[in-house]
């Protein structure tokens, strides 16, 4: 199970839900600059999505190893952000003009003077931060592309797609019990090398409370109810990412992990996405 | 006589036997931050920059192309430019994040920390850098892809690159096409040591497993060894040499972007690929590959006889030869060493150095120091004589006779 | 979602703004609002009654399940009420025409409570007949089987003959019982102020709780995590493990939308976040804040302001 390698033969999808709501309007740091939390997401996201892009280039041409979707929901409505299509390959994706975002840094020239850079990053979707948090609805968009994916007779033997719910708040369009019947009809979907990965990253609003991230059984023992919803919804990582997750949390927490993320700040949800996306299987 | 040592051929690898990089291991142990991951964006940004910061390399000037069309080249984890470092060609490789063991490797080559790069967050840090001689070729894995390519020279070129390989107590650990480089001149280079082991790392575990299209099914992190290499080099030369005999394997290569069957499909298939593959190669008087082919159902993940399998014969001797086995297999032996190597299940004595062999039922005549094979098929009663001609009873049951200008043809 | 602003609007035009309420005169030109509803006093066809525009979609969910079964009560302290669906016109966030439903709810004559209780605290024989007329009003809701389930001060007046009558009945359910802790409040608040401190107040049996939060008098659902509590006429916040995360401070608050909540303070509205600090300082009459664009319209002595999510002023009006 989750050993399947990703080849150009073998592809596999990432689906990268993203909440759009009101209150990820509110402001955080990240790193020296201050911008919203959606902002912020929306700069991480597309830097993961370029990530991808150049993980697959090769001198010959893009190697088709990937296929993105990534889900907007807020404001009543759930989008896909990357076009009409549900999900895009990567060597389509590649052929488009994404927006460029200019980031500006200090840094350090010859003669130790400070100065300051422009760096051009692509950004793939405008932010956007609205209205209500249709949490369930996005959910039923999820099981849809997911379950025609993994119908796909070419994706039968594939490492299983890995949706990444990043949310802020609380769902406003159903109970928990509908939460956790349609996440576990997510997971149910998948290939022969295993079911759905579905990673819920939950950001931080509280400083106080500490974050949980891929949190072991004994972690989450007298977690609040939010957490252990969150807990309930999402799968537990698979093996071969184990060792990353060790060397992020410290030899004292032992696998098997959660595939999510309690009141993670900024820097928390670039490991988490990171290990998700960059620690399973190799491209081969 | 063997054939001379081409140093170059290696030349990357210099330093494997050379001082370790003492600084590189501090830092080994200091920077365990496995975390920290850098975007290939992040670092193509800091090498294209006109202000990219390097610590110790100086005078780098980083050039437009890695090589054709493609600014710069992605690895798992790692990004690769062509740059002039004081006037002189290299290619610089930068991690994506920290791996250990690469002073071990790399030695020198090996710069830790060495380039700055800044994370989304607008941070500064350091990346690892190798930095080795550039090779003009190509890939193998696009050679292969262009259907004229010379399959025959090839095969041959890999066959020469495992021979040195193989007698090194270093491996590589990853060896697949697009890791050796077919150069300009002919020859094989191999690329990306990240998986290596080296004699300094014995007793410890392999940290990356090669790739399982070319690796032995059981191979685990536990086999860390100068034998890691075996499998890979017995199934790619295999795989080259039955496509020199059919050429459509290439295009199922071409289209899958891999052979079939992989390693593991081999073994499950029991037996019935390999006999089928060792019998076409029998039937060409092939010997070496039959023998080569039966090592890809080994239950071993190291194959200690592939080395001596490759061994190439002796090119010309005055001394007395003379039939001999070997590990129940004959061949035929001078003072210097074989001439024909101990992969026959029957020989003859030569005659104006021409002999029959025979293996799995096939028969052929060879040439002595040369390699020239001429397949006789299912032959029997078959006859050498003292001019070198041969008379046998084909398949068929005729009776045929091959005179030394056929042979020699 | 409708607005007090467009709840205003309507009120100052009700010609254009209303299908059949015409002629309606706005009383006081005050809107209070509540959890569910905004609330003006109007006149209507020389009757006073509390028009009430729904703030929530589950506004009117306890009224329309309600009201059937009042209308077979015999005693009449059940109020008629009236959804008139699709009565008030309003323009929604892309310009168009929304409508919204409306609850009208006649007023009876009579005075505010706390008149009442002012006077029994200078009077102790007033204050044994108010007490008395609690227990009537209890008899009463008994035998129609019914709760009223927000009797509050503010929620009640008095007649003529001093009889109690609630209004704003629109949390009002079918079966008797869940107004005893309310009723034992409203006693003891008559016999606290009295001066010797004497209590008049009979027991009616314990009430059992089997949640945390029935410990709080008044509760609500919960709402992003936070349920909103009562506690000795102030409201705060406690999470679903019963902890108060937010003290009970305030005169009133709103349930949490994206991370805000209203809240109501002597010194005015204002607007918090989870951790209970001001994002909007409460100095100003009225604070509304809008979940689906997360700005706030802010009504000042100089008129209405906009602020953003994060608390900044963005533009005047």
């Amino acid at each position: 199970m989750y050993t399947q390698e990703i080849t150009r033969k073998h592809r596999t999808a990432f689906i990268i839900a993203i909440d759009r709501s009101a209150s990820m309007q509110e402001m955080i740091r990240m790193g020296r600059r201050q911008m919203s939390k959606s902002q912020a997401v929306t700069l991480i996201t597309s830097s993961l999505i370029q990530e991808f892009i150049d993980r697959c280039r090769r001198t010959d041409a893009l190697r088709n190893y990937y296929d993105i979707a990534i889900v907007g929901y807020g404001d009543d409505q759930v989008e896909m952000l990357l076009g009409d299509e549900n999900f895009v390959a990567i060597d389509k994706l590649a052929e488009r003009q994404a927006m460029p975002y200019a980031i500006s840094y200090e840094q350090y020239d010859e003669s130790g003077e400070r100065e300051n850079v422009e760096q051009t990053m692509p950004l793939w979707f405008e932010p956007k931060a609205m209205g209500n948090t249709p949490l369930y609805e996005a959910f039923v968009k999820i099981k849809e592309i997911v379950h025609s994916w993994c119908s796909d007779e070419r994706n039968a033997e594939s490492f299983p797609p890995i949706v990444i719910n990043i949310t802020d708040g609380e769902y406003s369009d159903c109970n928990p019990n509908d939460l956790r019947d349609i996440a576990a009809t997510i997971r149910r979907e998948g290939t022969q090398d295993g079911g759905v990965l579905m990673l819920n990253i939950h950001l931080s609003h509280d400083n106080d409370l500490r974050s949980l991230i891929f949190p072991t059984a004994e972690e989450l023992r007298g977690a609040n109810l939010a957490t252990q919803l969150i807990a309930e919804l999402s799968s537990t990582m698979p093996e071969i990412f184990n060792a990353a997750i060790a060397e992020l949390k410290g030899k004292e927490h032992k696998a098997p992990y959660k595939a999510m993320g309690y009141n993670a700040n900024i820097v928390e949800l670039i490991s988490i996405l990171n290990i998700g996306s960059r620690s399973g299987p190799t491209l081969q | 006589m063997r054939s001379p040592k081409n140093r170059s051929l290696l030349s990357v690898n210099e330093d494997f036997e050379g001082k370790r990089n003492d600084k590189g291991a501090l830092l080994d142990s200091f920077f365990s931050i496995v975390n920290d991951m850098h975007t290939i964006a992040s670092i193509t940004n800091a090498l294209f920059s006109p202000t990219a910061e390097w610590r110790t390399l100086r005078g780098v000037v980083v050039e437009a192309e890695a090589a054709e069309g493609a600014r710069f080249l992605v690895g798992n984890s790692s990004v690769v430019v062509a740059a002039r470092i004081e006037g002189e060609s290299v290619m610089i490789k930068c991690y994506t994040r920290h791996k250990p063991r690469l002073s071990q490797i790399y030695g020198k080559r090996y710069h830790p920390q060495e380039l700055a790069v800044y994370n989304i967050m607008g941070e500064r840090h350091y990346v690892d850098c190798v930095v080795y001689p550039r090779i003009a070729g190509t890939p193998l894995d696009r050679v292969l892809a262009d259907k004229r390519c010379d399959i025959r020279r090839i095969a041959n070129a890999f066959e020469q690159l495992s021979r040195i390989l193989l007698d090194k107590p270093y491996a590589h650990g990853d060896i697949k096409p697009e890791n050796i480089i077919l150069a300009e001149d002919g020859q094989m280079h191999l690329v990306d040591w990240d998986a290596a082991f080296v004699p300094e790392l014995s007793g410890e575990e392999a940290t990356e497993i090669g790739t399982a299209a070319y690796q032995h099914p059981l191979r685990t992190a536990k086999h860390f060894n100068a034998h890691i290499d075996d499998y890979s080099i017995a199934y790619l030369l295999t795989m080259l040499r039955w496509a020199e005999i059919d050429r459509s394997i290439l295009d199922s290569y071409r289209l899958n972007y891999s052979f079939s069957p992989s390693p593991s499909e081999i073994f499950s298939l029991d037996r019935t690929f390999v006999d089928h593959l060792a019998t076409r190669f029998a039937s060409l008087g092939k010997a070496r590959e039959v023998a080569i082919a039966r090592l890809l159902l080994s239950p071993t993940v190291a194959l200690p006889t592939l080395r001596h399998l490759l061994q190439e014969p002796i090119a010309r001797t005055d001394t007395p030869i003379e039939v001999e086995q070997e590990a129940g297999k004959w061949g035929l032996r001078c003072n210097e060493g074989w001439v024909v190597p101990p992969l026959y299940d029957s020989i003859l004595e030569p005659r104006h150095d021409i002999t029959i062999v025979g293996i799995e039922g096939y028969y052929s005549t060879i040439r002595l120091f040369s390699s020239d094979i001429y397949p006789l098929g299912r032959a029997s009663r078959l006859k050498l004589y003292s001019d070198g001609s041969v008379s046998f009873v084909d398949e068929q049951g005729e009776q045929q006779f091959v005179t030394i200008d056929d042979i020699l043809q | 979602m409708t607005t007090i602003f467009a709840f205003r609007r309507a009120l100052e035009s009700p010609l254009t703004h209303f299908a059949t309420l015409h002629s309606l005169q706005w009383l006081q030109s005050d809107v209070i609002r509540s959890t569910l509803f905004a609330e003006a006093r109007i006149l209507l066809d020389e009757r006073e009654y509390l028009l009430l525009m729904p703030l929530s979609p589950i506004s009117l969910r306890y009224v329309e399940r309600f009201r059937a079964p009042s209308l077979h009560l015999s005693e009449s302290i059940v109020p008629e009420l009236k959804v008139l669906r699709d009565e008030m016109y309003y323009e929604g966030s892309r310009g168009e025409r929304m409508t919204c439903d409306i609850l009208l709810e006649p007023l009876p004559h009579a005075l505010p409570y706390s008149d009442a209780v002012a006077m029994a605290a200078e009077d102790r024989h007033y204050a044994e007949v108010l007490c008395d007329k609690l227990h009537h009003l209890e008899k009463l809701l008994r035998a129609a089987d019914i709760s009223h389930r927000n009797l509050r001060k503010e929620n009640l007046m008095i007649d003529g003959e001093h009889n109690i009558i609630p209004i704003r009945w629109y949390y009002a359910t079918q079966g008797y019982g869940e107004d005893r802790e309310a009723l034992k409040q409203l006693r003891e608040q008559i016999a606290v102020s009295l001066a010797e401190g004497t209590y008049l107040a009979e027991e009616y049996g314990t009430y059992s709780c089997s949640s945390a939060a029935t410990a709080y008098l008044h509760h609500r659902r919960m709402s992003e995590g936070l349920i909103a509590i009562e506690h000795n006429e102030r409201w705060g916040f406690m999470d679903e493990s019963g902890r108060v995360v937010i003290e009970p401070a305030f005169m009133w608050v709103n349930d949490f939308y994206e991370g805000r909540a209203e809240v109501m303070t002597e010194c005015g509205m204002g607007l918090i976040d989870k951790q209970g600090t001001f994002i909007i300082p409460p100095r100003y009459k009225i604070v509304e804040f809008d979940h689906h664009s997360g700005c706030s319209n802010v009504l000042t002595e100089s008129g209405w302001i906009c602020f953003n999510y994060s608390g900044e002023i963005i533009e005047k009006q």
